[in-house]
């Protein structure tokens, strides 16, 4: 299976644009140099809420004149990789060509209602009385720093890094430095994350068109899930991701996005698919800063929900056709897509062919 | 209306008492009416979890979702129970700054009011123990 072409958005407030517009912008350049897909694979989560809109697939596939197969996929905020994961596996069932577009939202409202949207990721039982996506990412990020001795300060890493990456992305949402000093500073979150450990609300959309025809880049896919209870695992560590991993043969890839709504969902994340030790995340960050999301991840470049995967696809072949930011040109790259902080892992392993 | 009568009186078992689905089998526990195990297909047990345990995680929710602004912020807890279930729980009584080890207890507070049917929801908090 190959990517032969992808488009995205700058990642941002689109006030003006509501969530098909968006998903139509980056869908058309994709088709026009690919060209007609067989299939349609949509992915959103927040424009749902936001718009009382649930039918972008069908509305995205009107706005192309497309008649095909319309799909649309959902895992939360991993819907972007299992819409990518679906396409490689409908791809390699028989389709000549599938696209993927990820498209979403988050800021038609004041951001409260965002936050309040985003609770719908969490199982009712554990969001009901008021936890947040940032509350759960906190408290995982407590039992991990207690775990590991990590401090506050050494945490901070993460987003000095992940904006730096972004200084140099033209599609990232924001792409200026700060300091561990800025990012210790700002308002509270959920403590102990601070506004900068946190993804930003974004709008957004990003396409790809997956392939069985011969093109410069090839792509495997792999998934595993765990429970999505967060009572239920160790919020130290994703085993869905390590299981992924292993399914995708364990490779070592020159750079790697992973899903980091929450600059500690970022460093389990490194660890989970074995690229660092356990514990030991943010030094395989400091070591290797350009490596770990050139993007900016979502920290920087931002995190429109339901699009996020599909970016990061995005991103990885533009890193092997063109470089990508501060990284350059790589040969190999791999895609970490997780819903809820490792319920389910898409991976995408792209590679120069 | 935000609180659905029939979602609150179908979440009573395990909002206002801890009582869980337990497959006899795998030992899963279901935090609502799953009746028959999905798994095992065997007939789910309906058992209590214990009120008081360990606090190993805990966070302070201070940007709040809509609906929570006279509550905030939010203490949260990850408490490991007596009988060995783990819990994610809002906290309450917070006087200080809480400690990763500390003893918890259950306790049953209001959650909110809906703003306009009147109805309260009600649900199981930790404190710190006695």
């Amino acid at each position: 299976m190959y990517v032969c072409g992808a488009h995205v958005t700058k990642v941002g407030r689109h006030y003006e644009k509501s969530v098909s517009a968006l998903a139509a912008e980056a869908a058309a350049p994709v088709v026009n140099a690919c060209g007609e897909p067989d299939a349609l694979v949509v992915s959103t989560y927040l424009s749902r809420f936001q718009d009382s809109f649930g039918n972008l697939g069908s509305l995205l596939a009107e706005y192309l004149d497309f008649k095909g197969e319309v799909y649309e996929v959902s895992s939360g905020d991993g819907s972007g990789g299992a819409a990518v994961s679906l396409a490689v596996r409908l791809v390699k069932a028989g389709f000549k060509r599938v696209l993927v577009v990820g498209a979403d939202k988050s800021n038609d409202f004041q951001s409260k209602r965002a936050v309040k949207d985003l609770q719908t990721l969490i199982s009712p039982y554990e969001s009901f009385y008021g936890l947040t996506y940032a509350g759960a990412h906190a408290l995982a990020a407590r039992l991990y720093m207690s775990k590991y001795g990590v401090s506050r300060e050494e945490l901070a890493q993460w987003a000095v890094v992940m904006h730096e990456n972004a200084t140099a992305v033209s599609h990232a949402q924001l792409p200026f430095p700060v300091s561990v000093d800025k990012v210790l500073k700002s308002h509270s979150v959920a403590q102990p994350l601070t506004l900068l450990d946190s993804h930003p609300f974004s709008d957004g959309a990003a396409a790809v068109m997956i392939t069985s025809e011969s093109s410069p880049v090839s792509i495997e896919v792999a998934s595993a899930s765990a429970p999505l209870t967060l009572a239920e695992r160790d919020l130290t560590f994703m085993e869905s991701a390590k299981m992924a991993m292993e399914k995708l043969g364990n490779p070592y890839p020159e750079a790697v996005e992973v899903h980091d709504a929450f600059s500690i969902a970022g460093v389990i994340a490194l660890e989970s698919l074995g690229l660092a030790a356990r514990g030991k995340g943010l030094d395989y960050l400091i070591h290797s800063p350009r490596r770990v999301n050139p993007s900016g991840g979502l920290k920087a470049r931002g995190h429109p929900i339901g699009a996020t995967g599909v970016y990061q696809v995005a991103e990885a072949y533009f890193a092997i056709t063109d470089g990508l930011g501060k990284l350059g040109k790589v040969s190999s790259f791999l895609v970490h897509s997780s819903n809820l902080l490792g319920a389910n892992t898409y991976l995408s392993f792209l590679r120069e062919v | 209306m935000e609180v659905s009568p029939s979602v609150v009186w179908r979440n009573k078992p395990y909002r206002y008492r801890l009582e869980v689905r337990r497959c006899p089998k795998c030992g899963r526990a279901f935090r609502e009416e799953v009746e028959v195990c999905p798994k095992c297909n065997e007939r789910t047990e309906r058992v209590r979890m214990a009120g008081r345990g360990k606090l190993l995680s805990w966070a302070k929710v201070c940007q709040v979702p809509e609906g929570f602004e006279d509550f905030s912020p939010l203490y949260f807890g990850l408490v490991e129970l007596e009988d060995g279930s783990r819990i994610i729980a809002r906290l309450t009584d917070v006087l200080e700054e809480p400690k990763i080890g500390m003893e918890m207890e259950a306790v049953l507070r209001k959650v909110r009011a809906d703003g306009s049917t009147g109805l309260i929801e009600y649900a199981i908090f930790f404190r710190p123990a006695f």
